[in-house]
């Protein structure tokens, strides 16, 4: 039974707002953006049909405060909502709160999150229908005592993670047991601040690990299809940076083999719409499934780049009612794609957030360039959010090709006003082992552990040329121009009436 | 005329006369140089210098020059008379590093890790900030002696606000003539 999305109220900013509300505008689909005070002026509202303002710039009290926003979208008579990624996109009382509103909830279905949401529960329910976990915790031990025996019976070094939520929040390695209890001191904090909850488990912790994730989509009739891979080895505190498909480390058989696991975990989970299958690989090709990403995510540019499908499309269609239309034969990759994300962070100072406005910016084009952004010249960036300010994401026939092209790219993406770690990302994909394919979720600690850098001499000069040229330059005067200037006499006048009452 | 510049922590002179609406002469590292500017935008010019030309963003505004050529941003300011006087203070004071220790970003101090008059090393973890959801760790730029702490812990604070004063100094090495206890 199909029911045809009209309007769809976005509850998200910034780049992924953007993104969901042109697909909307293609798709004929209506659209309204909520904002917080500080986000009146955001990309994501300029291009809505209608806008709401909903709240102060904390997210407790805007993007989160679910009862304002389902007011908002029966108010304005929405038929879904779409929550991006981050925010309320996995919080599985929004979606049961859109269900019992009935409001369609573009994503999965309440009970397939909530199992999904619980990190730790799925880890279990995923090794008892026999798919290859990392050896860890099976449930939240409260006790030090008994999490300190844990870790000395799988062995230092360990990983503790929190249950509720990911993006890296909560995350530690802990090497030796000394370490244990700050460990899960900070990592409990800052489950708590991210996600209301302050479980955390603990892993083995996996050496050189390279991360794969598998796209799954799969539609409300049962078929699924996955769209292949994307490696997001180059991370930093668990936030990654730059994202890639096809992986290195594949080849065809294990591509296969992980594919057919990662739609064995959607089907397990009784999930719908779209999902993401987190893997680690170690270093003999030993796969793990690590989670399920219960949202469409921030990489996800580079699986359409390489599939030529549009997610964000699939994802609304498939909310709607519609059959998938996808087979997995037709699904193939063709060429290599690249992302890299763009935050606001100086890695010259420990990658410190920078705000402030953004004096001025120009975006790289061209064929097989991609800019997903939620910024413009003139732009105030709040400090209240993830500093992600755009995504760069490139494609060509290869991965030599792709690095290439991003790198022009990077070169071409001017940012004026506040620190970017573009400069950075140039330095790191024309490192060797990046260029190689040698990449690990420690790339970043061990090749670039203290990084700055370094301009052309030539640069330097000429920036200094203008520099002084800035100083010294004489406004044209008439006389030399006349002649030249496209402005007629009645312009270069000035202000002038007849009959004026105006008086000096 | 001749015009002294500040970037990324040195002095550069540059010589230029403008001779025309868009020529201009300049002396760079004892280089004669002849370019035409070309403006593009308020925040744009081409630079051409014979046949080779370059592309250039700039912004001058807030008091700041940011350009960026060739892919590299820049940070540039002039230096007169008045702002020598305080950037050879700055600048000797970043030789010894700085001593005070400040927010790098607004948020909430978590932890104050060292205690005043506690000696310190290079590196050595001072405080925890929490912004945007993540703990951020603030080391000690040199090796020294905290002679002041300025906040405490849940306190919120602005970029910039002095958290730590440091004295530097290695053990032993004190600037303070009185004695001092480790």
């Amino acid at each position: 039974m199909k029911k045809k999305i009209k309007k769809i109220l976005i509850a998200n900013r910034g780049e992924i707002a953007l993104r969901i509300i042109k697909t909307c505008r293609e798709l004929g689909i209506k659209t309204v953006a909520i904002y917080s005070q500080v986000d009146r002026k955001g990309l994501h509202v300029q291009n809505a049909d209608e806008a709401c303002e909903i709240g102060p710039p904390e997210a407790r009290e805007s993007y989160l405060n679910i009862d304002k926003i389902i007011d908002v979208t029966k108010k304005l008579k929405c038929d879904a909502i779409h929550p991006g990624y981050g925010f309320l996109a996995e919080n599985y009382q929004f979606a049961q709160r859109c269900e019992a509103e009935k409001i369609i909830f573009i994503g999965p279905n309440s009970r397939a999150l909530k199992l999904v949401g619980d990190k730790l529960r799925s880890r279990q329910t995923m090794a008892t229908a026999g798919i290859p976990i990392i050896p860890g915790m099976k449930s939240a031990k409260k006790t030090h005592k008994e999490i300190q025996h844990f870790a000395e019976e799988i062995g230092y070094p360990v990983m503790i993670k929190a249950s509720g939520g990911g993006g890296g929040k909560g995350m530690r390695i802990v090497r030796k047991a000394s370490e244990l209890t700050s460990g899960l001191e900070a990592g409990s904090r800052e489950a708590k601040a991210a996600f209301g909850d302050d479980t955390v488990y603990l892993e083995k912790y996996i050496v050189k690990p390279r991360h794969i994730e598998f796209q799954v989509l799969a539609d409300n009739q049962g078929n699924m299809v996955h769209l292949f891979e994307r490696e997001c080895s180059i991370q930093r505190r668990y936030q990654k940076i730059i994202e890639e498909t096809p992986s290195v480390a594949l080849d065809n058989n294990l591509r296969y083999q992980m594919g057919e696991v990662a739609k064995q975990v959607i089907q397990t989970a009784g999930y719908n719409n779209a999902g993401t299958v987190e893997f680690l690989l170690d270093e003999n090709k030993n796969f793990y499934f690590l989670e399920v990403n219960a949202r469409i995510q921030v990489e996800h540019p580079v699986t359409e780049m390489v599939t030529g499908i549009d997610l964000i499309k699939q994802q609304i269609k498939i909310a709607g009612g519609e059959g998938l239309g996808l087979s997995q034969e037709q699904l193939k990759q063709r060429g290599h794609a690249i992302e890299c994300r763009i935050y606001a962070e100086d890695p010259e100072n420990n990658f410190f957030p920078s705000f402030g406005e953004l004096l001025y910016v120009q975006e790289p084009f061209g064929p097989g360039i991609r800019c997903d952004s939620g910024i413009y010249s003139g732009m105030e960036v709040p400090y209240h959010y993830d500093p992600i300010l755009s995504k760069l994401i490139v494609w060509d026939e290869s991965r030599q090709a792709a690095i290439q092209k991003m790198n022009t790219a990077l070169s071409d993406y001017i940012i004026l006003g506040v620190k970017t770690q573009i400069p950075f990302l140039k330095d790191l994909i024309q490192h060797p082992q990046f260029m190689k394919g040698e990449l690990n979720t420690h790339f970043i600690s061990e090749y670039f552990p203290d990084w700055k850098s370094i301009k052309a001499e030539k640069n330097l000069e000429i920036a200094l040329l203008v520099a002084a040229i800035l100083r010294i330059r004489r406004p044209v005067k008439r006389e030399e121009d006349s002649g030249k200037t496209t402005l007629t006499p009645w312009q270069l006048t000035g202000r002038w009436e007849i009959f004026s009452t105006y008086s000096k | 005329m001749e015009l002294r510049f500040n970037i990324l922590n040195s002095e550069h002179m540059v010589e230029i006369e403008q001779i025309d609406s868009e020529r201009y002469s300049a002396k760079l590292n004892n280089k004669n140089i002849d370019l035409t500017c070309i403006p593009i935008s308020e925040n744009c010019f081409t630079i051409f210098i014979g046949n080779t030309l370059y592309k250039v963003f700039f912004s001058n505004s807030n008091k700041r020059l940011l350009i960026s050529v060739g892919g590299d941003l820049f940070e540039i300011e002039e230096v007169t008379g008045l702002t020598r006087t305080s950037q050879s203070v700055n600048l000797q004071k970043m030789a010894s590093s700085d001593s005070n220790i400040r927010a790098p970003m607004p948020g909430r101090i978590l932890k104050i890790l060292v205690s005043e008059s506690q000696q310190v090393n290079l590196n050595q973890p001072l405080f925890i900030v929490e912004s945007m959801k993540m703990e951020n760790e603030v080391v000690s730029p040199i090796a020294g002696r905290v002679k002041r702490i300025n906040s405490q812990v849940n306190a919120l604070i602005s970029v910039g606000d002095t958290i730590i004063e440091l004295e530097p100094g290695e053990d032993g090495n004190d600037k303070d003539n009185s004695s001092q206890k480790k």
